[in-house]
Formats: structure tokens, C-alpha cells, sequence
């Protein structure tokens, strides 16, 4: 049996599914061994979720997000962004459907050091030709108070708190209109409450605005936030959850269903 | 490809930003651009000083700027002279004095003969000059004893300090000289030693006698001249001249000869310091290029996770090896443009006290040497600094791109 | 990749200096074989005062002296020379020359760095030929086979004349020479200046090196009162002053190199403290004393310095044999009239000095750097551990 579970949602490849993953594979060499990061993957993801790819370290939660992010390349399978097979694309092209389609938040927020908190978010329109410097600044100044920074947007990055930057990040991510954005552990450097209001933040403009957000976590805050789950554990799907109000219902739980679905 | 799509203000600014990062290091890697860049200037203006001041002693030493003469005799004179003899000098004076740039012409007769101080034959190349004029001239032959000719010396003879020197002569001494005139005939005349003379060149001092043009005429047997040297008012215009004078004496069977085609040793002098200098201008910019890519490879290592960053964004990787050139070049740039300007205070600083130099092989004669810097010098070490500070990133931002984004995100500052 | 700029620096410096070295040893050889000998007996003065008065300084034709020097150890030959001046015709030309009468038997060892361009050299035995200087030969208009006629001033004051065939042209190191100069067999220049003997007795040793040693020799066999041993480079001095010029242009280069070296190592060093400050941090904190920490560095630097420098030295003496075997052809130089093939030498003083400059910049730019790293304060170099 190829595959590691049915999908959440049995539809065909529609324009409602934001990502479809086909039967992605992952290995790599590490010295002399044959590390398995993902086997045989398959899931459908909505468009306008709340996803939390959860899992101990190791599980490939970080690399199934790298592949829906098309920043790193399978072994075997394919991977749909709206409804697009992204398989075969060149690095320039795969750049180029980043920079329209997905945003990041990463761990480590990695915003530019020598660039201020505006000139950080205004950062990925300057590939997008067709916005006009009027409309890039208005987006600028509307992210940015979202994220309820408009009062430090000529501060850089080492005036800013780990939360304030994380917070320019999502601004960043959101600028240029996105269907996706993704984050990996986006709380893990951040205090407790911290984490918590901005994961709030990204909540609420997720259902403002019917982004797609997808989360690869072990933050159970960020799980209790999600609206959909999927566990996975040595590279595997081992559990699809839907949220029923404060609990989980489970459709796939290889523990409770057995390897065979 | 547009110039603006190549690299806008935006991505200068970036540029810039990122390059001033780190004070420190940028400052040491400005150090290197910096004494690649002042090295050049001064080997190179050196140089440049040795060419000036070698042809100004050429010049004003032996064959003045240019030489208008029969056709034929700068190759073939000295076997038959005879045969390439000005008639009339005078007229021939008159038109070319008459052009414009031109400070003074003077007539000189060459002659090949033996000069004998009763004891021994030396060979000597000697020239009849028109003393007075070949005095205002003469500014780089100096008088090691005696004095300078003069219109009124009909016997007098200077000679060179190789000359007096195998013959133990000195001013005031009685010398022969013997030599052949038209037809094979030997004549012979009695001079007397007015001074002794030194120029740069050791062959040339070694084998040259100077008497008044009227005693040569009378020796040899006519009236004409075998060469009318023309002095200009400013180096700079001997090829225009040239081509002014050129095209006036156009078809009375006569060249024109520039100081520079008339000396071989200097043309060779040229391209020996030419060719080492090359030499020189590559080693500094390889060693210029090592030194930058060194120290740029470690601030591009440090910075992989942030071109992870932008191209997980959208950036293209043409983008990011363009940033890469755009902030060599503005390193390149600034840091030439710093040794420009140090290098230029350091040549004034040098020229202005000047360092003796002994003497160069051939020569007996040292000189002052300073700095000469022209407009291509400068530009040249410029480039060098620009170009080598430029192409030291690429391979190191080529290698950061071509790495899949996730492994480069992944990679610890 | 600091350890490339070392490299390079060091493999260019031997290649100059090595070039220039080569240099050296093929003007000082072909000046002392083809014109000058490794030594020179003459009379007392006669190379300050002797063409002044020439007939006044000649030493005998044959005598025990003369074979006492042959006899002794290192010397290849001895040859009798006479430096004269005259006037040559041919047809209707008479030009001035400067004569130099050889013994062909003796002198084709002498004169292996004069080229003979036409012709052929002189042969012993041939009383009638003369060799021009090519630029002499292009002035009086001769080619081979072209008779001309020598006429001199003679010792006794008189004139004479001798009609000589043109066998060979030359061309020596010097272009001047050859403008002005001939040789001729000295028998025939010793019946034409009614003279014995000769002005110079030129030596030519199998080594250039034994000239100091054979020089004292000489001098203690010979009665200082009538000869004078004159080595080759008191006559050589275009040679000296080519020395004199070039080496201040290698030491400019080594400057520039050393500079370099100076900046990239610093350069380097500084990083590498930078990024192992926590790794230094930890060292001092868990005991190592600072000095350690500083010899450490300033091991590092010198290594870099020392690696770098073994590598050009290999590296260069590889490309210099590389290079010597294809030739560097070169435009003739200021004074001379050919141009010439040149190589690369590499000497043990050369291969020496160019390490001792890596090893030593190196180290040298190690020093600030090191001491920095020396000087860190413990808990600030750990916080930057990540």
C-alpha cells in the first residue's frame, strides 16, 4: 500500500486545494548512511486554513513545509501550488512563484540587519513590477499597522524586541498578498506570552483575510490555535485531525486504524 | 538589458549598507585596494618620470626635437656624407623657423674621423654645430672642465669626457684631427681643446667632438649641412610639428625625423620599463584580487543564510550574484578612489624633495627623480583597483546561489 | 584562501627575481667572454691612462710570465690583445673604427659570446681577414668578401696601410661596440703598428667564481712594478650599474609583495578570532592563560605564513624550470643590439629570501590580531557563543 493514510479531503486537485502533496519522498546521505526525512507523503491542504504540522523533532515536519515552500526539492513525488505541478521548475521560476504566492516567518526571523523595519517588509515587492511605488508604500504602511508597528517602522532590527521583529516578519511575509504563508516554529524564540499574541495576530488576519497559513510546530499553543492538524512522526503521516471545538477529531490515526486504511 | 534593470538606487543603497557592515573589516580590505592602487601610481608615475627626463636629455643633449635632413642620410649618412648634404642651409633656416612652435634652427655637419694628441688615434663621430645656438640647446651637457664653444673659437673643439679622457687631455691642450674628405683625400686639422663635456649616455661622450660648423665646412670642403636641428618651444607638439613641417617641405626630397624615431636607446628604454611594468601592474592586481577575495569570501560565508532568506523571499539568484558585483565594484570604487587620493599627496610629498638616483648602467651621469603623474596613470591604477576589488566576490557568490536555499537557511552564522 | 595570496605573492617574487638573477649571470658572462676575460694583466695604469698613450704600456710578446699563468690552476686560456684606432676604407668611404687584435687560436674560447652573424670567425693562420662590428660593417657600407683598407698612426710616428678581406660580421653585447669595432688576427695588427707584444693578456678560468682567488695568485707571482692584474668587474661597468638598477626594482616589488602578504594575513586572523570567539572565550575560561592564547594565534599566523611560502617556493621553482625550458623572449635592451631568449634562475640565496619574506610577514601580521584575541574579555566572548 504506497501511500501513509487517505487525505484529509478526497476531492481532485481543484482550485480550492491551496497545496497538494503527492507522494513525496525525501532521503539524503549523511555520511555513509541513508537518512529517510519524508516517505511517501500524500495530503491536501485548503485554501483559508489554519495548519499545524506537528511532531517531535525528526518527524519531517520541517521538511514537508520546505517542500510545500518549494525551498527545497524532493526525491520522489510531486508538489501542486494551486492546482500548479511545481515539479521541474527552475530555481528562477520556483523564486519567482515565492515571491507572489507564499510568505515566510522563520524561527530566527531573519530580517535584514542593515534595512529598517519598513524597508524590511517593503522588501519582497521590489520583484514585483507591476505595484507602483505609491501602491508599495501603502501596503507597507497597512502591514505594518496590522502588526500594530506603525509608530517603529524606521527602527532597525537590533532596536526591536524578539517579538516586534517577529511581528515585522508576518508583515513582511504578508506584504505582497500571498495564498500561503508559512512558519517554522515561528514561537520558538519568543516568551510564552509573546508567542501567544502573535499567534493571535496571525489568526485573526488568517480569518480576515482567508490566507492560508500552515505552521510546523511542537509548540502545543500553536496546535491549540490550529484548525486542522497533521501529525506526523520518522517521516510519516500518522494522525489527520479536524478541530471540534476545544477537542480533535481524528479522520486518520494509524494507532487507532492500524497501517492500513 | 537596461542599465536600471541592471541596478537601481534601491539596491545601491543596499549595497552600501551592507558593505559598511563591518567598519573594520571593510576598512582592512580597503587597506589591500589601497596600496595595490598607491603602488601603481608611483611605480608607474616613476616611470613615466624617467621617460620625460631621458628624453629631455636627449633632446637637449643630442638631437634636439626634430631633425629635417636629406632622405637617406639618418640610415645611410655616414657612409658617403657627401652625398646628403644640405646646399642651402640658410633658406632651408629660413622656412623652418618660419613655423609656428618652433624656438630656434640650427645647422650641424657629422663627420667620422680620428682625433690624435701626438701620441694615440682615438675614433671619434664628430659634429660642426653653430656654437651659440647649440648653447641655448645643450642644457643637459654639462661642462666637466673648460667652457662651452663659442662663435669665435675657429679652432676650438669640446669634447666628450670619453674622448678627453682615453686621449689625457684637458682645455687648453693641441689635438689633430684627421679625416677623409670627397674623393677618398685625408685631411687633416689642428684644434684646440676649449672644454669637455658629459651627457647621460657614456657610448655618446665616448666618441663625440664638437667644433664650430664654419672649421668642418673648411675641412671638409663645402658649405652645406648635413642635418638642421630644430629645438620647439614645448615637447608636447613634436608629432604635430612634425606633420606641420612635413607637409611644407613636402617633395624637396627631405625628412623629417622626431627625437623619438632619431634615438634608439630610448625607444628601447621605453619598452624595457613598458614591459616590466606591465609585469608589475599584473602581479598587483592578482595580489590585490586574493587579498579582497579573501576577505570578501568571509563575509559572503557569514552571509549565506541571509541570501537564503532572499531567495526564500523570491529573489533570483542573478539578483543576488549582481548585489554580490554591485558591492565589490562600490568597494572597488571607494577604495580606489582613497588611493587615488593618497597616492597623489605621496607623489606630490616626492617630487617635491625629489630622490637621487646613481647613475644607470651606460651613464656616469645620476638624476633627481620624482613623481610623474599623467591622467592615464591614474586612470590605470583605478581601474585596477575597481576591477580586481570587482571580480573577487563572484566565485563566492556563485557557490552561495548555486547551494539549494533550505541548506543555506540551515547554515549557522 | 589567505594562504593563495601568500602563494602567488612568493611564486611571482621568484619568478622576478629569479628573471632578473638570470639575467645578471648572462650579462656577466657574455661581458667576461666576449670582451673582457675573467682577468686582465696589463701593464701598471694602462687601463686609466694606456689609450692615451697606448705604445707606451706594451707588455712582451712571449715571456715566462706569460706561460708561468697558463700553468696555473682554473685558467682555460690566455690571449694576448692590441687596441688600436684607425681609419678603414672601402671605395669611396673612410670611416674611423676601433680595432681589436686577437690570437684566433686562442681567442674563439674568449669571444663565445660575440655572435658572428655573416661569415664566418677567423681562422689561425689567416693573415689577411678582419671581422666587423655589424653596425661598423652597415656604416662603411662592406659585406663578405668586401676588401678594405686599415690605415693607423704607427709607434715610430709614421702612417700605415693594409688591405684586409671582410670574413665575418659580429654582433656583442654592446651596441656601440659593434657600431665602432673590428677585430683583426694580432699578427697582422702587430706588422701594421710595427709593434711587438701586446696591451692586454686576457685570462678566461673555468669558473667565474675562482676570479678573486686566481686575482691574488697573480698578483703574488707577478712583480707589481710591471703588470697589473685587473678582474673583470673593475672593466664592468655597464654591469655594475645594471645591478645597481635592477636589484632596487626587486627590492621595490618584495616591498610591494610584503605589503600585501601584511594586509591579507591580518586580515584573515582578525576573522578567525572573530569566529572562534566563543571557542577562545571557553579556552580562558576553563584555564588556558592568555599568553598561550596569544603564541596560539601568532603559531597560526606563521603557519599560514610558512605553508604558503613552501608552496610558492615549490610551486615557483617548478614554473621557473618550466619557463627556462620554453625561453622569455625579449626585446633588446637599452644599448644593445639584439634582443635575447631569457630564463629563470633560482638560486638557494633566492628561494631563502622569497620564504623568509612569507614566513616572516606572516608572523609579523599575526601580532596585532593575536594579541587582540589575547585580550578578550572572558564573559563577553562567551555571551557571543552561540
Amino acid at each position: 500500500m504506497p501511500s501513509a493514510g487517505p487525505a484529509v479531503e478526497t476531492n481532485s486537485k481543484g482550485p480550492r486545494l491551496a497545496v497538494c502533496v503527492e507522494d513525496l519522498s525525501k532521503d539524503y546521505a549523511l555520511g555513509d548512511e541513508r537518512v529517510v526525512a519524508l516517505a511517501n507523503v500524500s495530503l491536501n491542504i485548503e485554501k483559508g486554513v489554519f495548519l499545524a504540522l506537528a511532531g517531535p523533532s525528526g518527524s519531517g515536519k520541517s521538511t514537508l513545509l520546505n517542500m510545500i515552500g518549494c525551498i527545497d526539492t524532493p526525491s520522489r513525488g510531486r508538489v501542486f501550488i494551486n492546482g500548479q505541478d511545481v515539479s521541474g521548475r527552475t530555481p528562477d521560476q520556483l523564486a519567482g512563484l515565492r515571491a507572489r504566492t507564499i510568505g515566510f516567518v522563520f524561527q530566527t526571523f531573519n530580517l535584514f540587519p542593515v534595512l529598517t523595519a519598513e524597508e524590511n517588509v517593503e522588501y519582497p515587492l521590489h520583484h514585483v513590477d507591476e505595484i507602483g511605488r505609491r501602491e508599495r508604500r501603502e501596503r507597507v504602511r497597512h502591514f505594518l499597522h496590522v502588526v500594530g508597528l506603525t509608530n517603529y517602522a524606521r527602527h532597525r532590527p537590533n532596536q526591536l524586541s524578539g517579538g516586534q521583529r517577529q511581528r515585522v516578519a508576518i508583515a513582511r511575509a504578508l506584504v505582497a498578498h500571498p495564498e500561503i504563508v508559512l512558519a517554522d516554529e515561528p514561537t520558538a524564540n519568543l516568551d510564552h506570552r509573546t508567542g501567544r499574541n502573535i499567534l493571535r495576530l496571525m489568526r485573526r488576519i488568517n480569518r480576515e483575510t482567508k490566507v492560508t497559513f500552515i505552521f510546523s510546530t511542537h509548540d502545543p499553543q500553536v496546535i491549540r490555535m490550529a484548525d486542522r492538524r497533521v501529525d506526523l512522526e520518522d517521516g510519516q503521516i500518522v494522525r489527520l485531525g479536524v478541530r471540534a471545538r476545544s477537542d480533535w477529531r481524528y479522520a486518520f490515526d494509524r494507532a487507532r486504524d492500524g497501517d492500513d486504511a | 538589458m537596461r542599465f536600471a534593470a541592471i541596478v537601481d538606487s534601491a539596491m545601491l543603497n543596499f549595497a552600501l549598507r551592507n558593505l559598511f557592515r563591518h567598519t573594520g573589516r571593510t576598512a582592512l580590505t580597503m587597506a589591500a585596494i589601497v596600496a595595490g592602487v598607491v603602488g601603481l601610481m608611483l611605480s608607474g608615475g616613476f616611470v613615466r618620470d624617467i621617460f620625460a627626463k631621458l628624453g629631455e636629455s636627449i633632446i637637449h643633449s643630442q638631437s634636439g626635437h626634430l631633425q629635417v635632413s636629406r632622405a637617406g642620410f639618418q640610415e645611410n649618412g655616414s657612409r658617403r656624407p657627401e652625398h646628403y648634404l644640405i646646399g642651402d642651409p640658410a633658406r632651408l633656416e629660413a622656412r623652418i623657423a618660419a613655423v609656428p612652435g618652433v624656438a630656434d634652427v640650427m645647422a650641424r655637419i657629422s663627420f667620422s674621423g680620428l682625433l690624435n694628441n701626438g701620441r694615440s688615434d682615438v675614433a671619434i663621430v664628430g659634429e660642426g654645430i653653430e656654437p651659440a645656438k647649440e648653447t641655448r640647446l645643450g642644457t643637459s651637457l654639462s661642462i666637466i672642465a673648460g667652457r662651452r664653444l663659442r662663435a669665435d673659437d675657429a679652432t676650438g673643439a669640446m669634447l666628450g669626457d670619453g674622448v678627453a679622457s682615453t686621449l689625457k687631455v684637458a682645455p687648453g691642450d693641441r689635438v689633430t684631427l684627421m679625416l677623409a674628405t670627397e674623393g677618398g683625400a685625408l685631411n687633416t686639422l689642428d684644434l684646440d681643446v676649449v672644454g669637455v663635456f658629459r651627457t647621460f649616455s657614456k657610448d655618446y661622450d665616448a666618441r663625440a667632438v664638437k667644433i664650430p660648423i664654419a672649421a668642418a665646412q673648411e675641412v671638409l670642403n663645402t658649405a652645406g649641412a648635413s642635418t638642421m636641428v630644430v629645438s620647439l618651444a614645448r615637447t608636447q607638439d613634436t608629432a604635430s610639428i612634425a606633420a606641420t613641417l612635413g607637409s611644407t617641405l613636402a617633395g624637396q626630397g627631405l625628412e623629417v625625423w622626431t627625437w623619438e624615431a632619431l634615438n634608439d636607446f630610448y625607444a628601447k628604454t621605453v619598452k624595457l620599463y613598458e614591459r616590466q611594468f606591465g609585469v608589475l601592474r599584473a602581479i598587483i592586481l592578482v595580489m590585490v584580487l586574493l587579498s579582497v577575495a579573501n576577505s570578501v569570501n568571509m563575509s559572503l560565508f557569514e552571509r549565506v543564510p541571509e541570501f537564503g532568506t532572499m531567495r526564500a523571499l523570491g529573489d533570483p539568484a542573478s539578483y543576488i550574484v549582481r548585489l554580490v558585483l554591485v558591492e565589490c565594484v562600490l568597494l572597488g570604487v571607494i577604495g580606489a578612489t582613497v588611493g587615488v587620493g593618497i597616492g597623489s599627496l605621496l607623489s606630490a610629498i616626492i617630487s617635491y624633495f625629489g630622490i637621487a638616483m646613481p647613475p644607470p648602467p651606460n651613464s656616469d651621469v645620476g638624476y633627481t627623480a620624482q613623481i610623474a603623474l599623467v591622467p592615464g596613470i591614474v586612470a590605470g591604477a583605478f581601474a585596477v583597483g575597481v576591477v580586481a576589488t570587482g571580480l573577487a566576490g563572484i566565485p563566492s557568490a556563485l557557490r552561495a546561489v548555486r547551494m539549494p536555499v533550505v541548506d543555506a537557511l540551515r547554515q549557522a552564522i | 584562501m589567505a594562504v593563495s595570496a601568500v602563494m602567488f605573492g612568493i611564486v611571482a617574487l621568484m619568478l622576478a627575481s629569479g628573471f632578473i638573477e638570470w639575467i645578471y649571470y648572462d650579462l656577466r658572462e657574455s661581458t667576461i667572454h666576449s670582451r673582457l676575460g675573467h682577468l686582465q694583466v696589463v701593464r701598471p695604469g694602462y687601463h686609466r691612462a694606456g689609450q692615451s698613450d697606448p705604445f707606451a704600456y706594451l707588455l712582451p710578446a712571449g715571456s715566462a710570465e706569460l706561460d708561468a699563468i697558463r700553468r696555473m690552476p682554473h685558467v682555460r686560456s690566455v690571449a694576448p690583445r692590441l687596441h688600436f684606432s684607425g681609419l678603414a676604407s672601402h671605395g669611396d668611404t673612410t670611416i674611423s673604427f676601433v680595432g681589436d687584435a686577437v690570437d684566433p687560436a686562442l681567442e674563439s674560447d674568449s669571444s663565445r659570446s660575440l655572435v658572428i652573424e655573416k661569415g664566418s670567425a677567423l681562422a689561425p693562420g689567416d693573415a689577411n681577414g678582419v671581422l666587423f662590428g655589424a653596425g661598423l660593417a652597415n656604416n662603411l657600407g662592406v659585406g663578405i668578401g668586401d676588401r678594405v683598407v686599415l690605415l693607423v698612426n704607427t709607434a715610430s710616428g709614421g702612417v700605415n696601410a693594409v688591405e684586409l678581406t671582410v670574413r665575418g660580421l659580429f654582433s656583442s653585447v654592446t651596441k656601440a661596440y659593434d657600431d665602432s669595432a673590428l677585430r683583426l688576427p694580432i699578427a697582422t695588427a702587430r706588422s701594421l703598428l710595427r709593434v711587438q707584444g701586446a696591451h692586454a693578456w686576457v685570462v678566461l678560468l673555468d669558473d667565474t667564481r675562482a676570479t678573486d682567488e686566481i686575482a691574488s695568485a697573480l698578483r703574488s707571482r707577478l712583480p707589481a712594478a710591471q703588470f697589473e692584474v685587473t678582474p673583470w668587474y673593475e672593466l664592468a661597468d655597464f654591469y655594475r650599474k645594471t645591478v645597481a638598477l635592477f636589484s632596487k626594482q626587486v627590492d621595490i616589488v618584495r616591498i610591494i609583495i610584503g605589503a600585501i602578504i601584511v594586509l591579507s594575513i591580518s586580515n584573515t586572523l582578525t576573522m578567525v578570532v572573530l569566529e572562534r570567539t566563543g571557542e577562545i572565550g571557553t579556552s580562558m575560561a576553563l584555564g588556558v592563560p592568555r599568553a598561550r592564547i596569544l603564541g596560539q594565534f601568532i603559531a597560526e599566523g606563521a603557519s599560514l605564513g610558512v605553508v604558503g611560502g613552501i608552496a610558492g617556493v615549490v610551486i615557483g621553482t617548478l614554473l621557473a624550470w618550466l619557463i627556462s625550458g620554453i625561453g622569455i623572449p625579449m626585446p633588446p635592451p637599452p644599448g644593445m643590439a639584439h634582443g635575447y631568449i631569457g630564463q629563470i634562475r633560482i638560486t638557494p640565496a633566492l628561494t631563502a629570501s622569497a620564504f623568509a619574506l612569507a614566513a616572516i610577514t606572516a608572523t609579523v601580521a599575526s601580532l596585532y590580531p593575536a594579541w587582540r584575541a589575547s585580550r578578550l574579555v572572558i564573559v563577553d566572548a562567551l555571551r557571543r557563543n552561540r
